[in-house]
C-alpha cells in the first residue's frame, strides 16, 4: 500500500513542479509595476525601463488621434497632498482602443517609460465610471 | 411602486430569519412542525423577493426615475427589453438579481425534498436562508435598489428630486447577450450553493454516505451549465461587441466566472469516484466548499472593486461584509469538516496510476492547480500591495503560459480517462483502446507540418501549442466517436437495432456517460477554435475614403458609402463596404460607430463575415480627424466559429447528462433471485 | 391602494407560515436517519452491481483484454458477496430495531457521550442512569 500511494505522491509532486516552473517564469516575464500617475512621479527614476501599468483619468480634450497612434494625457489627483499629477502617452497597440477611452475615462496604460518624457503605451484599458456614479462620490467625498 | 419594493424586502428579511431560527430549533426539539413552518418560511423568502424584484422591474418600466437606481440605469427612449435588463445592469439590482435567484433555488429545493431526506432538509434550510439573509440584510442596509433620487446636502440631509431623463444603460450592455449572460452566470454562482447547503447537513448530522452527493446532482449540473453558458455568452459578447478581435482577455471578472467553473469541472468528476468506489470522500466535501465560496468570491471581486477591471463597477462599501461572511462560511465549513474528519473514511484505496480513477485524481489536480494559477494571478496587485506596499499585475501572457499547457493535459485525460479500466488497466487494454486513435492523431501531426505548414517550435510558442492541441484533438476525437461506435455494435448485436437507433438508445439509457462523452467532444471542438487564435492576422489603423480599397490575405476590401442613423437612443455613423475573396465579391459589410444619446458614449458594432474556416473581423472607428476618411481596423481569425459550435454541443451534453435514464425492457425472470443466489449468480458468471 | 396590497401580502404570507404550526400529527420524521449501515450496505450492493453491468458492457464493446476483465470481474464478486453477507448477517439477526436506534443514538449524542454507555454484551447504548441493557437485558458495569 505505501508504496503505491508514494507513486501518486511523485506523480503530483512532478506534474505541481511543473506547473510552478511554469507559472514562475511567467510571472518574471510578465509582472508589471501598477501606478497611479501620482505615485509614478514619486518613484521618479526608478520608473525607467520599467514595466508599468499606471492608472490615471483621461485629461479632456488631450486626446489626438491618429490612424497607427494616439496621444492623450492622463491624470491623477493625490489624496493627501491635492496635488495633481499628469503622464502623456502615447498608444501604439495593435487592439483598436476601447470604446469606454474619451475623456475623463479612467484609463489603465501598459508600457515603458522613455527618457523624452513620454509613456508608451502598448495596451491599455479603459473603463467609465457613469457619470451618475461620480457625482455621487464627489457628494460622499465633500 | 418603490414603497411596495422596500416592504417586501423588510418583511424577507423577518422571514428569512424566522426560517433559520424555526428550522434548528424544530430539529432540535425533533418538532415536525416547526420544521414544515420552516420550510414554507423559506418558500415565504422566494415571494417577498419576488414582490422586491417585482416592483423594481416595475418602476422601470414605468420609468419611475424618483427611484436612484432607475434613474442611474435606464432612461425614457431604452426599448422595453432593455428596460428589464437594467434590473441587473448595475450593483444594487444586480445583487438583488442575485439575491432572488439564490431564493428560487432555495424554494425548488425544499419543494423537491419537502417527504425526503427529514434530517438534513431543516439544516440545509438553515444554510441556504443564512446566505439569503445576508444578501437580504445588504439589500435593505447597504445597496438598497429602492434608495430614492437626490443629492446629499453638506449638513448630511439627503434633498429628494426626481430627474427628468435617466442616465442611460451602459451601452456596451445593451445587446441581446448582455440581457441572458448575467441571468446566466448568476444562476451558475448561486446554484452552487445547493450542494453546499446539503454537503453541511450532511456533515452536521453526520450521514455522510453519498446522499448528499445524489441529491444534489442534477443541481450541481444545473449550475455548471449554467455558469458555462454564461461564460460562453460573455466571451461571445466581448467578440462581437468589444471590437478588439478576441473573446477572453483573462480580466478579473472573467477569472471570476472561471475559477468556480474549474472547481465545479473537478467536482463534477470526483463526485463519480465517490459514487462507484466510495473513495475521495473528504476530497469532494473540500470541492464543493470551494465552488461556493469561489462563487461568492467572484461576487465580491466584481463588485467591491477591489481589483482592477474594465468591468465598471463603482467601489462600495459591500466589499468588507462580503470579504466577512466568505470568511466565516468558510472557516465555519472548515471546521464542521475537520471536526468530522473520522466520518469520512475511503473505503477503497487507489491501486494503480494507470486506472480509471487516478486519471480523476490528475484531472482534478489539473482543474484545481489552475484554479489556483487564476486565482493568484487575478489576486496578486491586492496581495503584493498589503505585502509590499507595492501594486504587482500580471497580463494575459502569464495566464497563457500556464493554463495553456494545462489545458491540453486536460484534453488529453478527457482521451485517455473514459477509457481506462477502473482499478487498473493493463498494457493490453492500453493497445487495444489507444494505439488506433494515436498512430492517427500522429499522422494528423505530421501532415499539418505540410499543409497548412504548421511550424511547431520553438517549443513553448503558439503555434507549437496550437499543434498539440491539434494533435491532441484528433486523438481524442477518434476516441470518443470509437466509444459511441463499439457502444452501438455491442448494442446491435443483443437487440438487431440499426447503427444510429443503437447510438440514440445507448446515449439514452447511459445518458450521464453519453452525454458526457459529448461534452467531451465539445472541448475537441472549443480546443480547435482555441488553436485557431494562435494564426491571428490583423491589419491595424486603416484611414480609406469611399471608394478606396484595402486587402487582407485573400480579401480585398472596398468602402462603398459612409452614411449617418439616427435613432431616438443613439446617432450611428454607418460604412459600407464590400468584400471581394479572391476577386469574387463575398458579402457586403455594415461595421457601425455609435454614439449613445444619453451617456454621449461611444460604441463599435463590428461587422462579421463568419464562415466555419475563420472571421473576417471588420471595426469602424469613425472619421479620421478631417473627417475626409473612415478608419477601419482588420482582423483574420481563423476557426473561431468552432468556439460557439463547441459551446452550444457543450450546452447539449450537459443537457443530456441531465436526463433521466430511459429504463431498459422488464427483465424476462419475473422474480427477483434472492440474495444469496444472486451473487452465486453473479459469481457463476466470471 | 398600494397599503391594501401590502397588507394583504403579509396577511398571506403570515398564514403560509402558521398553518404548519396547527397541523395535528408530529410524525417525527426529522428523526429518521437515513443513512444507517444497513441503507448504506443495500446502496453499495447496487453501486457494485452496476460497475459489474458496466464492466461487462465495456467488455463486450471490445475495450478491455479477457485477462483485465476476469480479474476485475472476480474482484467485483467478491466485494459484493461480502457486502450480501453482511446485509444478511444484519436482517437475520432480527435486529434492525436495534441497529437504527443505535444509529440514531450514536450521531445524536455526538457532542456528549458522557450520558451514554455501551453494553458490553451488545454494544447497545443506553443511558446511563439504566442498570440493565434496554436490548438485551445484560448488566451494564460501569
Amino acid at each position: 500500500m505505501k508504496r503505491k500511494q508514494i507513486k501518486f505522491v511523485v506523480g503530483s509532486v512532478i506534474i505541481v513542479a511543473a506547473l510552478a516552473f511554469l507559472a514562475f517564469t511567467g510571472f518574471q516575464d510578465n509582472k508589471a509595476y501598477y501606478q497611479t500617475v501620482s505615485e509614478f512621479r514619486a518613484s521618479q527614476d526608478a520608473a525607467y525601463g520599467r514595466h508599468l501599468r499606471v492608472e490615471g483619468d483621461v485629461v479632456a480634450g488631450s486626446i489626438v488621434r491618429e490612424a497607427r497612434q494616439t496621444q492623450f494625457v492622463i491624470s491623477h489627483t493625490d489624496e493627501k497632498t491635492k496635488q495633481t499629477h499628469t503622464l502623456p502617452v502615447k498608444y501604439v497597440g495593435a487592439d483598436p482602443l476601447p470604446d469606454t477611452f474619451r475623456d475623463y475615462a479612467q484609463a489603465v496604460v501598459e508600457g515603458e517609460y522613455h527618457q523624452d518624457g513620454i509613456f508608451v503605451a502598448r495596451s491599455m484599458t479603459a473603463k467609465c465610471a457613469s457619470k451618475y456614479e461620480k457625482e455621487k462620490a464627489a457628494g460622499v467625498t465633500q | 411602486m418603490a414603497q411596495v419594493g422596500q416592504f417586501a424586502l423588510a418583511l424577507a428579511f423577518v422571514v428569512t430569519a424566522y426560517s433559520i431560527i424555526a428550522s434548528l430549533i424544530g430539529i432540535r426539539l425533533r418538532n415536525d412542525k416547526l420544521i414544515a413552518s420552516g420550510r414554507n418560511a423559506a418558500v415565504g423568502t422566494f415571494l417577498c423577493i419576488t414582490l422586491a424584484i417585482g416592483a423594481l422591474g416595475y418602476v422601470f418600466v414605468q420609468s419611475d426615475f424618483s427611484v436612484a437606481y432607475v434613474a442611474e440605469h435606464s432612461n425614457r427612449d431604452l426599448p422595453l427589453y432593455f428596460k428589464i435588463a437594467s434590473i441587473w445592469g448595475g450593483q444594487e439590482g444586480s445583487l438583488l438579481f442575485w439575491g432572488w435567484l439564490l431564493t428560487v433555488y432555495s424554494a425548488l429545493v425544499v419543494i423537491q425534498n419537502r417527504k425526503r431526506h427529514s434530517s438534513m432538509m431543516p439544516y440545509v434550510t438553515a444554510v441556504l436562508m443564512t446566505t439569503s439573509l445576508f444578501f437580504t440584510t445588504m439589500h435593505l442596509f447597504t445597496v438598497n435598489p429602492f434608495q430614492l433620487s437626490g443629492v446629499a446636502m453638506p449638513d448630511g440631509t439627503q434633498n429628494l428630486f426626481t430627474p427628468r431623463d435617466g442616465a442611460g444603460l451602459n451601452p456596451l450592455l445593451q445587446d441581446w447577450l448582455m440581457v441572458i449572460h448575467p441571468p446566466m452566470l448568476y444562476l451558475g454562482f448561486v446554484g452552487f450553493a445547493i450542494p453546499f447547503a446539503f454537503a453541511m447537513a450532511a456533515l452536521i448530522t453526520k450521514q455522510l454516505g453519498d446522499t448528499w452527493i445524489r441529491t444534489t446532482r442534477r443541481w450541481t449540473m444545473i449550475a455548471w451549465f449554467f455558469l458555462g453558458t454564461g461564460i460562453m455568452l460573455g466571451g461571445n459578447w466581448a467578440y462581437h461587441e468589444l471590437g478588439w478581435g478576441g473573446f477572453w482577455a483573462w480580466d478579473p471578472v472573467e477569472n471570476a466566472s472561471l475559477m468556480p467553473w474549474l472547481i465545479g469541472t473537478a467536482f463534477l468528476h470526483s463526485v463519480m469516484v465517490q459514487e462507484k468506489k466510495g473513495m475521495l470522500k473528504v476530497w469532494n466535501i473540500i470541492l464543493v466548499i470551494m465552488a461556493y465560496i469561489m462563487s461568492l468570491v467572484g461576487t465580491w471581486l466584481t463588485r467591491s472593486g477591489i481589483v482592477n477591471s474594465v468591468h465598471a463597477f463603482a467601489s462600495s462599501p459591500i466589499g468588507n461584509y462580503f470579504l466577512a461572511f466568505i470568511l466565516i462560511g468558510l472557516s465555519g465549513a472548515l471546521y464542521l469538516l475537520f471536526d468530522r474528519l473520522p466520518y469520512l473514511k475511503s473505503d477503497n484505496e487507489m491501486e494503480s496510476m494507470v486506472s480509471r480513477e487516478s486519471s480523476f485524481l490528475f484531472n482534478n489536480l489539473i482543474l484545481l492547480a489552475s484554479c489556483f494559477a487564476v486565482f493568484w494571478g487575478t489576486m496578486f496587485p491586492v496581495l503584493s500591495e498589503f505585502v509590499r506596499g507595492e501594486k504587482i499585475t500580471v497580463g494575459q501572457p502569464f495566464f497563457n503560459r500556464v493554463n495553456v499547457p494545462i489545458a491540453i493535459f486536460l484534453l488529453f485525460l478527457t482521451g485517455v480517462g473514459p477509457l481506462l479500466a477502473w482499478r487498473k488497466a493493463s498494457t493490453n487494454s492500453l493497445k487495444r483502446n489507444f494505439l488506433g486513435a494515436a498512430v492517427a492523431a500522429l499522422a494528423v501531426g505530421a501532415g499539418l507540418l505540410i499543409w497548412p505548414g504548421i511550424r511547431p517550435w520553438p517549443i513553448g510558442g503558439g503555434e507549437f501549442y496550437a499543434w498539440c492541441s491539434f494533435v491532441m484533438a484528433t486523438f481524442v476525437g477518434i476516441t470518443i466517436v470509437r466509444e459511441f461506435y463499439k457502444g452501438a455494435r455491442a448494442r446491435a448485436y443483443g437487440t438487431g437495432e440499426n447503427f444510429l437507433e443503437g447510438v440514440v438508445n445507448l446515449t439514452l439509457r447511459n445518458t450521464r456517460r453519453y452525454g458526457g462523452y459529448i461534452a467531451h467532444f465539445a472541448f475537441v471542438l472549443l480546443f480547435i477554435g482555441w488553436s485557431g487564435q494562435a494564426f491571428k492576422v490583423d491589419l491595424p489603423g486603416i484611414e480609406a475614403g469611399i471608394g478606396e480599397t484595402f486587402a487582407l490575405r485573400q480579401y480585398v476590401m472596398r468602402v462603398d458609402d459612409l452614411t449617418v442613423e439616427k435613432t431616438p437612443n443613439y446617432d450611428s455613423q454607418k460604412a459600407v463596404v464590400s468584400v471581394f475573396e479572391n476577386g469574387k465579391k463575398v458579402a457586403t459589410m455594415l461595421p457601425e460607430h455609435r454614439v449613445y444619446k444619453p451617456s454621449q458614449q461611444p460604441t463599435t458594432e463590428v461587422a462579421m463575415r463568419s464562415t466555419l474556416k475563420e472571421d473576417l473581423y471588420l471595426v469602424f472607428q469613425g472619421g479620421n480627424l478631417d473627417g475626409s476618411k473612415a478608419i477601419f481596423q482588420v482582423y483574420l481569425n481563423p476557426l473561431t466559429a468552432w468556439v460557439w459550435i463547441g459551446g452550444v454541443v457543450l450546452g447539449l451534453g450537459t443537457l443530456i447528462a441531465l436526463l433521466p435514464n430511459k429504463k431498459s425492457a422488464p427483465p424476462k425472470r419475473s422474480q427477483k433471485p434472492a440474495r444469496v443466489e444472486e451473487a452465486k449468480e453473479v459469481e457463476s458468471i466470471s | 391602494m398600494v397599503y391594501l396590497f401590502c397588507g394583504l401580502f403579509g396577511t398571506a404570507l403570515i398564514a403560509i407560515i402558521v398553518i404548519p404550526l396547527f397541523r395535528k400529527d408530529n410524525s417525527l420524521e426529522s428523526a429518521i436517519i437515513e443513512e444507517t449501515e444497513w441503507d448504506l450496505l443495500l446502496r453499495k450492493k447496487d453501486v457494485i452491481l452496476g460497475n459489474i453491468q458496466d464492466l461487462d458492457f465495456e467488455y463486450k464493446c471490445g475495450k478491455l483484454s479477457d485477462e483485465d476483465y476476469r480479474k476485475v470481474r472476480s474482484e467485483m464478486s467478491t466485494d459484493v458477496a461480502a457486502v450480501l453477507q453482511k446485509i444478511d448477517d444484519i436482517e437475520s439477526s432480527h435486529d434492525m430495531d436495534a441497529l437504527i436506534r443505535r444509529e440514531v443514538s450514536a450521531r445524536r449524542g455526538g457532542g456528549k457521550k458522557a450520558d451514554r454507555v455501551a453494553c458490553p454484551a451488545c454494544r447497545a447504548e443506553n443511558p446511563t442512569s439504566n442498570k440493565f441493557c434496554a436490548e438485551c437485558g445484560g448488566k451494564l458495569k460501569a
